[in-house]
């Protein structure tokens, strides 16, 4: 077996795989070939590395360490979910508010304007007020309560 | 709690199943992780980003697969993201070989873990893959094949394809340090 074959057989020399014929001729290259056998010798080498590298050692805190980043990054999956929901629902009343608070306004205005003019009648002296504040604007009555008399 | 309880609780923001998870979880990832960059710093760094994405997408867990094989896929894509963010192309083994040629120092485990790795990591994705999986986690061909959606004989080709590869990348590394 010559060095380029043997080369290629190198790995699974190593882990076992090659059959008996396969194994005898690379065994009789390596004793007879100082290259190749440096180079087995190198691949053992990483081969041992591979295995050492297989179960690392785990920080013991590491899990505790991914939780508290989670907590401090994220929300679990439900609490976003309900945190999406719960910023949805602030919006959604919100806007009730705003267009309750309008039609409010504007329902309590129509029934002050229409519950003058229908009592009106019945109570004159109210009626001479606002009759007077239609007359005479609010800044007007301050602006003349500011001025000295003449 | 097994895998179906663990993900249900962990859906409705079970802070203790979520630990679990992390507890059953880690040592699996750190060590596909290290398999691809050879490094436990950044495996480590890999490790947390990796529960964040599960943490985050677990709703989007339809149990299709089993929970490692899609833990194993986020793991494989965050690494191989990692690899490219670290740019570690394979004209970097040259560099490595280089400062083996100036240091003429008996090769220590460190230098060699970056010389494997940076010849597992010049090899094809897909068989990068394969190997890693197969070498650093002992999956079977069919565990393999069930993670990167291909038939089992495709496994078993890129694996024996990887291994000849890396022999390759590793006796031009040899070769040239022995110039």
């Amino acid at each position: 077996m010559n060095c380029s074959k043997t080369r290629l057989k190198l790995l699974d020399f190593i882990d076992g795989n090659l059959d008996q014929k396969n194994t005898a001729n690379v065994e009789k290259h390596l004793s007879g070939c100082d290259v190749c056998r440096g180079f087995f010798t190198e691949l053992q080498q990483f081969n041992i590395l591979m295995h050492t590298e297989k179960k690392p050692n785990v920080n013991p805190f590491l899990s505790n360490r991914i939780v508290e980043t989670m907590v401090l990054q994220s929300d679990t999956p439900s609490q976003l979910h309900r945190r999406h929901f719960s910023k949805l629902t602030a919006a959604a009343a919100i806007a009730v508010l705003v267009v309750a608070g309008i039609f409010g306004g504007l329902e309590i205005g129509n029934r002050i304007t229409s519950g003058l003019s229908s009592s009106q009648a019945d109570h004159p002296e109210i009626s001479s007020l606002v009759n007077e504040l239609n007359h005479e604007p609010l800044e007007q009555m301050l602006f003349n309560l500011n001025t000295p008399a003449q | 709690m097994n895998d179906h309880d663990l993900i249900k609780a962990v859906k409705k923001g079970d802070e203790k199943a979520f630990h679990e998870l992390v507890e059953n979880y880690q040592q699996m990832i750190i060590g596909t992780a290290l398999g691809f960059v050879g490094n436990l710093d950044d495996a480590h760094d890999i490790t947390q980003d990796v529960f964040i994405e599960i943490y985050r997408s677990i709703n989007s867990f339809r149990a299709d697969s089993s929970l490692s094989t899609w833990i194993y896929r986020i793991t494989i894509t965050r690494s191989l993201n990692h690899i490219r963010r670290e740019k570690r192309h394979k004209d970097q083994i040259v560099v490595e070989t280089d400062i083996r040629e100036e240091t003429s120092d008996p090769l220590e485990d460190a230098d060699r873990k970056k010389i494997l790795h940076l010849a597992i990591s010049s090899l094809p994705k897909n068989q990068q893959i394969a190997f890693t999986l197969h070498n650093y986690e002992d999956l079977s061909y069919k565990q393999i094949a069930q993670i990167m959606q291909r038939s089992i004989s495709s496994v078993e080709s890129l694996i024996f394809r990887a291994r000849k590869n890396l022999q390759k990348k590793l006796w031009e590394w040899y070769k040239n340090s022995r110039v």
